[in-house]
């Protein structure tokens, strides 16, 4: 974004109770109004992402996301409506967000991240949030996190269990560090409630608010994964690889 | 000595179960523990641990006392710690 713009009367009316929190205040949430995010893709994990930082003031959100509505989506893509079904699923996000949120500026892509547009896209944002199925997507984005030195937010989901992390260029390892390879019994599809997305999407939103912000601690060099079946959270300090053909040196 | 061993994911689908105990010998180490571990439970998870049969897959993470533990790296295993066997998940 070219300048730094000011809160209006009406953003501060909007965001008073979070302006209200110790050490973020206006000055935090300018930061925010002036930043920039990807949310790659607005699926279980991405709607709540994209919805979370929308409501937050975020100032342009960069969403990414091929296809269109189906009915199993439905469970837990919580920006995507049965009267949009058989429609481009990046369209539904759009209009939900500005419904929430109609000072956001959003770009809206109608396509998965690749190895041919992550560059591009990720130019266009100050912070990643990978909320993507398939580690072909994932990987991308870390490569282009470590080029261009944007934070990337790493969370994930499967059954009732989530994990979540956040690398930092420079501070972090990467995803190559985590997983230098594609894991052997990863499928696109997999059992999941979206009250299970949904937690940890606004653990994820939580994280880039406070990167973006300077809130708090994020979760660096850990990695936080959790089990909803008996409520266990286990927060287990990562390594970076100083091999690691993507971030190593 | 016993071991709690905890196991998350599609490697808790194919183990059947989230932790189990294994009785190990004094000065195990998690390497040994950990094919021991694919031994017991046989082809469903040591064909997502060790695919080539002889070292672990790269992308499984090994956590003792909520230390992650590469698979080159020694570890001696003592009676407290608790080992987390960790399966790559993703968004959707």
């Amino acid at each position: 974004m070219s300048g730094f713009a000011p809160l209006t009367d009406e953003e501060r009316a909007v965001y008073e109770w979070q302006i209200w929190v110790p050490e973020f205040g206006e000055a935090g949430q300018e930061k925010l109004k002036n930043a920039s995010v990807l949310v790659s893709r607005c699926g279980g994990l991405g709607s709540v992402v994209a919805y979370e930082l929308a409501a937050a003031g975020v100032g342009k959100l960069v969403i990414a996301h091929a296809g269109n509505v189906k009915p199993s989506d439905l469970n837990r893509q919580l920006l995507m409506t049965h009267d949009w079904l058989g429609k481009p699923r990046v369209e539904s996000a759009e209009r939900r967000l500005k419904e929430l949120n109609p000072r956001l500026e959003i770009v809206a892509i109608p396509e998965n991240i690749s190895e041919e547009n992550a560059e591009n896209i990720v130019d266009q944002v100050d912070l990643i949030v990978d909320c993507a199925p398939l580690f072909t997507e994932r990987y991308a984005m870390n490569r282009q996190s470590v080029l261009q030195k944007k934070p990337l937010i790493e969370c994930a989901m499967y059954d009732l269990e989530a994990q979540i992390t956040t690398f930092i260029p420079d501070q972090t390892g990467c995803l190559s560090c985590l997983f230098p390879h594609d894991p052997p019994a990863w499928k696109r599809e997999f059992p999941v409630f979206g009250a299970v997305s949904g937690t940890v999407g606004c653990m994820a939103a939580m994280e880039a608010i406070k990167v973006l912000s300077g809130l708090g601690q994020p979760l660096t060099n850990q990695l936080l994964m959790f089990d909803l079946r008996d409520m266990t959270f286990q927060r287990n300090t990562i390594q970076r690889r100083a091999d690691c053909p993507v971030c190593g040196k | 000595m016993k071991i709690v061993v905890e196991y998350t994911a599609q490697v808790k689908k194919a183990a059947g179960l989230s932790r189990e105990e294994f009785d190990i010998n004094e000065g195990s180490t998690l390497q040994e523990l950990v094919k021991e571990v694919a031994e017991h439970h046989g082809p469903s998870l040591k064909s997502i641990l060790f695919p080539d049969s002889v070292d672990l897959h790269p992308s499984i993470l090994l956590f003792v006392a909520n230390e992650q533990v590469l698979w080159e790296e020694s570890v001696t295993l003592e009676p407290h710690h608790v080992v987390t066997i960790l399966s790559p998940i993703s968004g959707g």
